[in-house]
């Protein structure tokens, strides 16, 4: 089946069987290796991108069902060279041990701060509440939105 | 041959046409969080997946003189953040946000939870307490509204043909005196991934005026293959006023019928202190300004 989408701003025309789910194609098509699978159930988030603005599985959709929207995943983020400020302040907080759940994390607060600018900590550990992290780095993580929004708020106003 | 087929109506009428050679190998797609996981682990490989997601006009939430009308493409995350939902059916709302994950509840849909069946979906005790009917069209074009209540007839196990679908869900809208919560207990470490032991809905009209309960209507999940209105609460609450002092014989109440229903099932026992807990909950959810 001919799948058209956008994938980090480039538009994507593909041959997907209707099995292939979004993961698959992402991994093995478009090479895009950042998006990790862990459980593939659900339940680890690794595999989280950004689907028309909200967090989204990759290992639960099938790809066929991305037509026509917009993906984000993780090679999205940086800009002309540039890491997001998200990235940058993930590195400052030493956000990241092993790196796995890394870029699903990264997509579940990239995809809370494109729909809230100022999120409460509440909210922020809501967001990322589908996302494990085995190195138990949760604190940093949320240090590291709070940077991001506290310099992005400076930066913007 | 050993392949799938993908349709992707965008019109009911398109739907229609795709139901017409529907049969056991006919998979109806919502969101997909279940069909995904359910596709590789049976490994399935052939048949045809009809896809509902792209199905213009079935993702809006509308309002009608009597009823609340969910599109069958409405998300978890669509009713959480549905102000009019959050205010009025609280219920609704509370359970949506406890549904799996944020990522689960951007994709996910309320006919997922009826067509499976499943023992622990936990949308089925707040569409029961609610009186929710689904709306379902089959391969003639023809709909019919059928109470949530009616179809499910046990795990994994309703009344739908193969060439049927839901295509919405509706409910009586609730009055100016409508309450609601809902709460579960479950396995996992985490709130939010949790799959539920024990769910509660609750929803009572409340006179405010005359500080009288005047309606209550309490359903329990995850207990019973499928979920059941705990009809002795229901009475104990009626016209009563909400104080604190109820709560533990609500408790008791509920705690009784669990245990009627799991008949001395020991491995479940802890759904018994579940429950006790979700009627403190659930209650002082309601009445918080009151008690």
């Amino acid at each position: 089946m001919l799948l058209e989408f956008d994938v980090n701003g480039i538009k994507r025309k593909l041959d997907v069987d209707p099995e292939m789910r979004l993961i698959d194609i992402l991994r093995d098509k478009l090479g895009l290796k950042g998006t990790k699978e862990g459980c593939g159930e659900g339940e680890c988030g690794a595999c989280t991108v950004i689907i028309d603005s909200v967090a989204v599985n990759s290992c639960l959709v099938l790809a066929i069902q991305a037509r026509d929207k917009q993906i984000i995943t993780i090679e999205g983020l940086e800009k002309d060279g540039e890491l997001d400020l998200l990235q940058k302040t993930f590195i400052n907080q030493g956000a990241v041990q092993c790196g796995y759940c890394t870029p699903g994390m990264l997509m579940s607060c990239k995809a809370l701060l494109m729909q809230n600018t100022n999120p409460t900590e509440k909210e922020i550990r809501l967001a990322i509440s589908g996302n494990l992290c085995r190195c138990t780095g949760y604190t940093k993580i949320i240090r590291a939105v709070r940077e991001a929004v506290e310099t992005g708020g400076m930066q913007n106003g | 041959m050993d392949k799938f087929t993908y349709k992707t109506p965008v019109t009911l009428e398109e739907l229609v046409e795709s139901l017409k050679s529907a049969n056991e190998n006919t998979y109806i797609l919502g969101g997909g969080t279940d069909f995904v996981i359910q596709m590789r682990k049976k490994r399935l490989s052939q048949g045809v997946i009809i896809d509902m997601t792209g199905i213009r006009g079935l993702n809006e939430i509308n309002m009608d003189e009597d009823h609340i009308r969910l599109g069958a493409n409405v998300t978890y995350s669509q009713l959480y953040n549905n102000p009019f939902i959050r205010a009025h059916v609280a219920c609704l709302a509370q359970m949506a946000i406890k549904v799996g994950s944020k990522q689960i509840q951007n994709m996910a849909r309320l006919p997922g939870n009826i067509v499976n069946a499943s023992k622990a979906g936990d949308s089925i005790p707040v569409l029961l307490a609610l009186d929710a009917s689904a709306k379902i069209i089959n391969s003639k074009g023809e709909t019919k509204q059928i109470k949530v209540q009616d179809i499910i007839l046990g795990m994994g196990k309703t009344i739908l043909n193969r060439d049927e679908a839901i295509i919405e869900i509706l409910f009586p809208k609730p009055t100016i005196n409508t309450r609601s919560s809902f709460g579960k207990i479950g396995h996992g470490a985490r709130n939010e991934l949790t799959i539920a032991n024990v769910s509660l809905a609750m929803i009572t009209e409340y006179n405010q005026i005359n500080n009288i309960i005047e309606k209550a209507c309490l359903v329990v999940g995850a207990v019973a293959p499928v979920a059941f209105h705990a009809a002795q609460a229901e009475v104990f609450l009626q016209s009563k006023r909400p104080s604190r002092l109820l709560i533990p014989q609500l408790a008791d109440i509920l705690q009784k019928q669990v245990e009627t229903v799991l008949k001395g099932n020991v491995s479940s026992k802890h759904k018994i202190n579940d429950i006790r807990g979700l009627a403190f909950d659930v209650f002082e959810n309601i009445f918080t300004d009151v008690i």
